[in-house]
């Protein structure tokens, strides 16, 4: 036992060191690939040419642009994609996802707001803004186009806010913050005493866009949300932030989901179709970030790299706690997709074998080709905005229901198959006792199938395990998302995703050890 | 003296465990079945013999539905089987089955291969199954084996654990599909010596075989059947020693 238990850390510690060099060097190449460049070189998609340096908002046609999904620079790029100077668009779900493509020399530029811009060429390096400005825009909240009443008592907020000097102190505060000067006391603090008897006052962000919003000490703060505060507590509500993907917010204002969406979100025609927006808080400029060739890069230990990835700020908490709703959501949903598996096969397999229950077996094939023939995240999504969508819903408990429901599926198939593969002679057998078919079925066929679909059933929860990973797409803090969001406060992209990596897999090969011991028990009835 | 018939008649009723009534098989458009019509008595040992395809398992099968008959009647202890009948598994509990393949449940021991049905039909609480199985295993020769699982015994010891447990529900009728067929040569005897020892007990059973010495021996009927109907039936003296039917004759002298 002891020396086998050695050998699995042998070949554990093998596999990371594997791992380490490979990922190593990739970075390194990456980096490499852009300094290093040979005058004959060919201007490939992948590979860029420093020659070709952008200086001004001009030299952005032809070249490889990164934006932010849904966001103002990403509407106003996507006109260059179609004017026929061959311009490629890259959209990122997160600003700094694109900061990083644009320091591995993936695209050319970032267009993007002017603060978040500010704040990631400080946290970043290598990287500089141009001083010529892309566009102006105006910011402002959205409301759902029904709820006239709070758009009105949110303007009249807004404008006392505004004549107050509170909306400008806010805006220098996090500014001044980008400037490390964190002496300098909060603008605003809710006063004490608040009753809040108007209810909670639900507002969707997304919080990878400092100084707006962003994610400091396990807490989602910024410019956005301390003037959502600011607001709420004039209305007597108290604040609830729920973060989500950007090109949710609008959806989630619209359904009702939240009350209102605030995410450094420019007013434009458009959106104006599907909400209503109030009155401007802040002016902002859309600027373009490239690469600055000029500086060194930083060289900073593997121990300070860790160290501001996991130590600094408790930032480690994240993955924790992403690891805790990973496994919870994974147990339960394995627990309702044994049930919903179970019944299922049942329903299958006495109508193959007696021709009962066929109303109930074309219900179960509806629901096999539907949840085999699409993919598990447009299931969740689907599950989250379209099903209850205008239901108050807690996130895990979709989360638990979506996964339950897809592994259900395919834990019917294992079982069916399980069932099927028993000798016709064992059904015989226990009738010819005087045994029902339900004794049959639980005392006969069960154990025996059991036994044979349990490293299929294994197998299956290791894959579940792993899909929760897509449960960040409902904005869902789970152990990939807790490692995205570390990674977007440090733009670093080698440790949290090790991190994560090596975490899973400690998860699946512990599954999977758990499940032998199981096999071998069950299988000391054979010779 | 017509109330005297009607006693006479009674008693012969009595007598009759299984009747078969106008029995007819297909398998989708093949006829395996023709207009089988017969009674077994309480205390006969039917051989049923035949080459094979000849439809003799089959007719075996539906004596207890577990081939659903295309018509005709099957009545045991003067009760209809239907496919639908709600006491179905109550009548087969009384109607114990061997199987050629043993069909013991591979994820149980021995004992509680025994027991299963009992203490699921609450026929005897799990102490008294459990004294059962004991005698029973004894009977077969097999206490020692109680314990263990069915796949670490020999096919021989298997028969014999699948016929102890046929007998632990007590059935009036033991049927037997081709005990001896899937066993080495040199394990066939002990299983058939235990059909034997029922047999001379005075258990009513009825036995697909192929084994001529042992039919010619056990049994007090035999009966061939040859293109789904019962070609010939009689005592195992006239049956092989003056075989009537063409049919017959040569299958004997092909097997003797």
């Amino acid at each position: 036992m002891k020396s086998s238990n050695l050998k699995r850390l042998a070949a554990f510690v093998l596999a990371i060191a594997l791992i380490l060099p490979l990922t190593l060097s990739s970075i390194l190449a990456a980096d490499s690939s852009k300094e290093e460049n040979s005058p004959n070189s060919v201007q490939d998609d992948n590979k860029l040419d420093s020659s070709n340096q952008i200086t001004s908002v001009d030299d952005l046609s032809g070249k490889k642009i990164g934006v932010q999904l849904g966001t103002t620079g990403d509407v106003y790029i996507s006109d260059y994609e179609t004017d026929g100077s061959g311009t490629k668009v890259e959209r990122y779900s997160k600003g700094a996802d694109a900061v990083q493509a644009l320091r591995q020399g993936k695209i050319d530029a970032i267009v993007i707001d002017e603060l978040p811009a500010k704040n990631f060429v400080k946290s970043s390096g290598n990287i500089k803004i141009l001083e010529e400005e892309f566009a102006n825009e105006d910011y402002a909240i959205s409301i759902a186009k029904n709820n006239t009443e709070l758009l009105n008592k949110v303007n009249s907020a807004l404008s006392d806010l505004k004549s107050d000097g509170t909306l400008q102190a806010i805006s220098d505060y996090y500014i001044q913050q980008q400037n490390e000067d964190s002496s300098v006391k909060p603008p605003y603090t809710s006063p004490e005493g608040l009753t809040y008897s108007n209810g909670t006052l639900k507002m969707a962000t997304n919080a990878y866009f400092p100084p707006y919003e962003f994610y400091a000490s396990n807490k989602i703060v910024g410019i956005d949300p301390m003037i959502a505060t600011a607001i709420a507590d004039k209305l007597n509500m108290k604040l609830e932030i729920v973060d989500m993907a950007f090109d949710s917010i609008i959806t989630a204002v619209s359904s009702g989901k939240v009350d209102m969406g605030m995410a450094g979100m420019t007013v434009t025609e458009e959106r104006k179709k599907n909400i209503n927006f109030s009155d401007s808080y802040t002016t902002t400029k859309l600027v373009v970030i490239v690469n600055d060739q000029t500086q060194a890069a930083s060289s900073q230990s593997l121990a300070d790299h860790f160290k501001s990835n996991f130590i600094e700020d408790s930032r480690y908490v994240y993955i924790l706690k992403g690891l805790s709703y990973t496994v919870m959501i994974s147990f339960f949903a394995a627990l309702i997709g044994i049930v919903i598996g179970f019944l299922v096969a049942v329903v299958r397999v006495s109508h193959d074998k007696n021709g009962t229950l066929s109303i109930l077996n074309i219900l179960a094939n509806i629901y096999l080709t539907i949840v085999r023939g699409t993919p598990t995240m447009v299931q969740l999504l689907i599950i989250y905005y379209v099903i209850f969508g205008s239901y108050n819903i807690n996130k895990v408990l979709v989360a638990i229901m979506a996964f339950g429901f897809n592994s259900g599926a395919y834990v019917a198939e294992i079982f069916r198959s399980g069932i099927m593969a028993i000798d016709n002679g064992q059904f015989e057998a226990s009738t010819c006792l005087g045994l029902t078919n339900f004794q049959t079925f639980i005392h006969v066929i069960l154990p025996q199938a059991f036994k044979n679909i349990l490293p299929a059933l294994a197998n299956e929860f290791i894959v579940l395990l792993k899909e929760t990973s897509i449960s960040g797409y409902i904005g869902l803090n789970d152990l990939t998302r807790g490692g995205d969001i570390i990674r977007s406060i440090t733009y670093d992209a080698f440790f949290p995703l090790i991190a994560v990596a090596i975490i899973y897999l400690i998860l699946v090969d512990g599954l999977s050890r758990l499940v032998k011991i199981l096999e071998r028990r069950l299988r000391k009835n054979e010779r | 003296m017509s109330a005297n018939t009607n006693t006479i008649n009674q008693d012969k009723d009595k007598d009759i465990y299984i009747s078969v009534e106008h029995l007819y098989k297909s398998f989708k458009k093949k006829e395996v079945l023709h207009d089988i019509n017969t009674n077994i008595k309480k205390g006969e040992v039917v051989a049923i013999i035949g080459p094979s395809g000849c439809g003799k398992s089959t007719f075996l099968r539906c004596l207890n539905l577990l081939e659903k008959p295309t018509s005709g009647h099957i009545y045991f202890e003067g009760q209809e089987l239907r496919p639908k009948k709600r006491d179905l598994s109550k009548l087969r509990r009384k109607m114990g089955m061997v199987f050629q393949h043993f069909n013991l449940f591979p994820n149980l021991t021995i004992e509680c291969n025994i027991t299963l049905a009992p203490i699921l039909s609450k026929t005897l609480n799990k102490e008294d199954a459990k004294q059962r199985a004991s005698e029973l295993l004894a009977r077969v020769g097999l206490l020692d084996q109680a314990q263990k699982y069915p796949a670490q015994l020999s096919g021989g010891q298997q028969q014999r654990v699948a016929i102890a447990r046929a007998l632990a529900m007590n059935p009036d009728v033991l049927l037997f599909d081709e005990p001896t067929s899937a066993l080495d040569p040199e394990m066939v005897g002990e299983v058939l010596s235990i059909i034997r020892d029922l047999a001379e007990e005075g258990m009513t059973m009825v036995i697909v075989t192929h084994e001529m010495n042992f039919a010619k021996e056990v049994a007090t009927r035999c009966m061939f059947f040859s293109d789904g109907v019962i070609t010939e039936e009689n005592t195992p003296d006239q049956f092989f020693n003056n075989p009537q039917s063409p049919r017959l004759k040569e299958f004997l002298s092909k097997v003797l």
